[in-house]
């Protein structure tokens, strides 16, 4: 038997091969290139920093890789967190085929800074600091850290820092525990001696007369947090504080200016102890993690706090007679869920606008809450709190440079808060429920360094809502 | 050398009002599809030139969305990806529009690729349905091979370490209280002067586009 091959079937066989070999051309171009490292070389950096970056990238000299696999590397080192920017390229290497990658480091300064200039305008005087007089309806505050980290190995960060209301706080951050992404910091801030006093607003629920407290030199703080990414999107974060020290006294927000009256104090030698902590799970679509233009977080979670305060003094003054009157140690816990939401959107390539808001539900228990009449309050509450703010954020500057990058912008925001316990109590001038309507600008210019920020605001307290 | 990240609006007019921005590009129907005309001229500025030439694939994305009065939400987009051989001094250049268009090109010189792109025309946006004028938000972002991880990274890092604002429950108290340098602060101090560091190149503009009726 013959085959004779017909000049169709030969055309049919010629561009059936034509096809095969252009499919295989194909085929060959949409291969992922690969790359034969030659030479790893790491610049900008110290010597130490230079051999970690080396190592984190996990390729080897002389072996080959797929962009893919380089572009681990490349989120593997930005993950360290002394790396601030990291660029890679490739150079040609000694022989046709091979090269040398090129990792160039920029490392983040190990100086750090932030300060505030702060002008308020009040609707009437708060109580909040000392050098306002009771006509004053204004306030500046120059608030500012300066501090100083230092990275350790691979994922380890220890900071100092010297603020003007903490004291000093020092810290240490792991990254990337157990290999999964997760950030762990704890921090401990004391106020230097003779350095009087720090003071912090209680939460409304844990003690309905809104007041402040002041601690004394041997204030300290003991704070950590943690967060674990679950995925692209979602984290969970814990955090928790331990404030404790003498206190030097207590004050009402708005006692102070309303009525005469009495104030308290503690007992010699006491301890004021406030502790919070929060559980939360964020989700956060939002494109830029500092200064987002879309996308939205959304955050629920618990949180509980806790205040704990010696014997007290009550102080009042009767025909020119101050009276002294012993109360009982005052103590209440709070607990409460908490939701929160941002959504951001971009008006103009420039400007964005985000509505924000807050939710919280919970209940607290009072034991011995001092009152404005000399009695003690002992109650379980229901609190409630809530608070909406709408946030136009104009970039004004921007700028990438070959050290460092540096952004100006303007923030301009109206928020309103409210919180109330139920069933309704006032054991003191503070309104029930207690409102809060405050507008402010802000401008904010950042960079590799720190934060400066300027802000003008105004601020209505008390019984806002018509 | 011009700031990066710099970003600036250009309104357009397409379909026979011709552009107000000569340098921009233009949206125009064609087929069943809006394609993105007159790619702007960014290849030559020094540092996307560094990008395209460090021998690992640089990303020129556009993201195209309906705005304003446009009587449809639409998204879509296209980008290039760029990867220049070093051994053999080529251009590899990968084209994927909003068709599903997948197209190789490989170019031997830097001005070859940048009179391709200059001519390109790239499919954004299936052509709507509803006649009249639209409006578009064009957005190009030049995404370095290095960068393509970054903006993930800080999510992460921003996701576990600040973020949102924390502290106790109070829509009051809490914001009363006048601590700009608390731990919770001073960590999101810490990652701000860490991370953010602004995309190397983006561009944004504002676009206009008629569909059916006056062409």
């Amino acid at each position: 038997m013959t085959f004779e091959a017909r000049p169709s079937v030969v055309r049919r066989v010629l561009l059936g091969g034509l096809l095969l070999l252009m499919a295989l051309a194909v085929r060959a171009q949409e291969e992922p290139a690969r790359f034969l490292l030659e030479r790893i070389t790491v610049e900008g950096t110290r010597p130490a920093a230079g051999r970690i970056v080396a190592a984190e990238t996990l390729l080897r000299e002389g072996e080959t890789y797929s962009e893919a696999e380089i572009g681990q590397a490349v989120a593997r080192v930005h993950r360290l967190p002394f790396v601030l920017d990291a660029d890679f390229s490739l150079r040609k290497g000694s022989t046709r085929g091979a090269f040398e990658l090129l990792v160039q480091v920029e490392e983040a300064r190990r100086f750090f800074f932030e300060h505030t200039v702060g002008f308020y305008t009040l609707a009437e005087p708060l109580n909040l600091d000392n050098s306002i007089g009771d006509d004053n309806e204004w306030s500046v505050t120059l608030p500012g850290v300066a501090g100083f980290r230092q990275f350790i190995g691979r994922s380890g960060m220890v900071f100092a820092a010297l603020d003007s209301k903490e004291g000093v706080q020092v810290g240490f951050t792991r990254y990337d525990l157990f290999g999964r992404g997760i950030v762990a910091s704890v921090g401990y801030s004391g106020l230097l001696p003779d350095f009087c006093c720090t003071s912090e607003v209680l939460p409304y629920g844990l003690d309905p007369n809104f007041v402040f407290w002041d601690w004394r030199d041997s204030a300290r703080r003991l704070s950590f947090e943690a967060g674990m990414p679950l995925n692209a999107t979602d984290a969970l974060r814990l955090d928790g504080s331990r404030r404790s020290g003498e206190s030097s006294g207590r004050q009402e927000v708005l006692g102070r200016f309303r009525a005469n009256g009495s104030f308290f104090d503690l007992a010699a030698d006491v301890d004021v102890t406030l502790d919070r902590a929060e559980l939360k799970w964020v989700r956060d679509t939002s494109d830029d993690p500092l200064v987002p233009s879309r996308g939205f977080t959304v955050s629920g979670g618990v949180e509980w706090a806790s205040f704990e305060a010696g014997p007290l003094h009550r102080f009042r003054v009767e025909d020119g007679e101050v009276i002294e009157q012993a109360l009982p140690a005052q103590r209440s816990e709070q607990i409460a869920a908490v939701v929160s939401a941002a959504r951001h959107w971009s008006v103009t390539p420039r400007q964005t606008v985000s509505g924000l808001g807050r939710l919280s539900f919970g209940q607290v228990k009072l034991h011995d809450l001092p009152t404005a009449a000399g009695t003690s309050l002992n109650a379980d509450l229901d609190v409630f709190g809530g608070s909406l703010a709408l946030q136009h954020t104009a970039r004004l500057k921007q700028s990438r440079r070959e050290r460092g990058f540096s952004d100006t912008y303007l923030e301009s925001r109206i928020e309103l808060g409210v919180e109330a316990a139920s069933p309704e109590v006032q054991p003191s001038r503070a309104p029930n429920p207690l409102e809060r309507l405050e507008l402010s600008t802000a401008l904010v210019f950042r960079s590799a360094w720190g934060r400066l920020r300027i802000m003008f605001s105004y601020l209505d307290v008390g019984e806002v809502l018509p | 050398m011009r700031p990066a990240g710099l970003v600036f609006v250009c309104f357009a007019m397409v379909s026979g009002a011709g552009p107000l921005c000569a340098a921009g590009p233009v949206l125009q129907s064609e087929a069943n599809w809006v394609v993105l005309a007159g790619l702007p001229s960014l290849l030559d500025k020094a540092e996307v030139r560094k990008q395209l030439d460090s021998g690992l694939t640089a990303t020129l994305a556009f993201e195209v969305r309906t705005t304003g009065a446009s009587p449809q939400k639409l998204r879509g987009g296209a980008r290039v990806d760029v990867r220049y051989e070093l051994w053999d001094e080529v251009y590899l250049v990968t084209r994927l529009d909003a068709s599903g268009k997948r197209e190789r090109l490989r170019f031997d010189s830097f001005a070859q690729f940048g009179h391709w792109w200059r001519e390109a025309r790239l499919p954004v946006l299936p052509l709507p349905r509803g006649a009249g004028p639209w409006q578009a938000e064009v957005r190009l972002r030049v995404i370095p091979f290095s960068q393509a991880e970054q903006r993930e990274t800080q999510r992460w890092l921003s996701d576990s370490m600040a973020g949102t604002t924390g502290g106790s429950a109070g829509a009051v108290s809490q914001a009363l209280d006048d601590q700009p340098v608390s731990f919770s602060q001073v960590l999101q101090l810490l990652v701000a002067t860490s991370i953010g560091r602004p995309a190397l190149y983006e561009q944004e503009w504002n676009l206009a586009f008629q569909v059916g009726g006056k062409k």
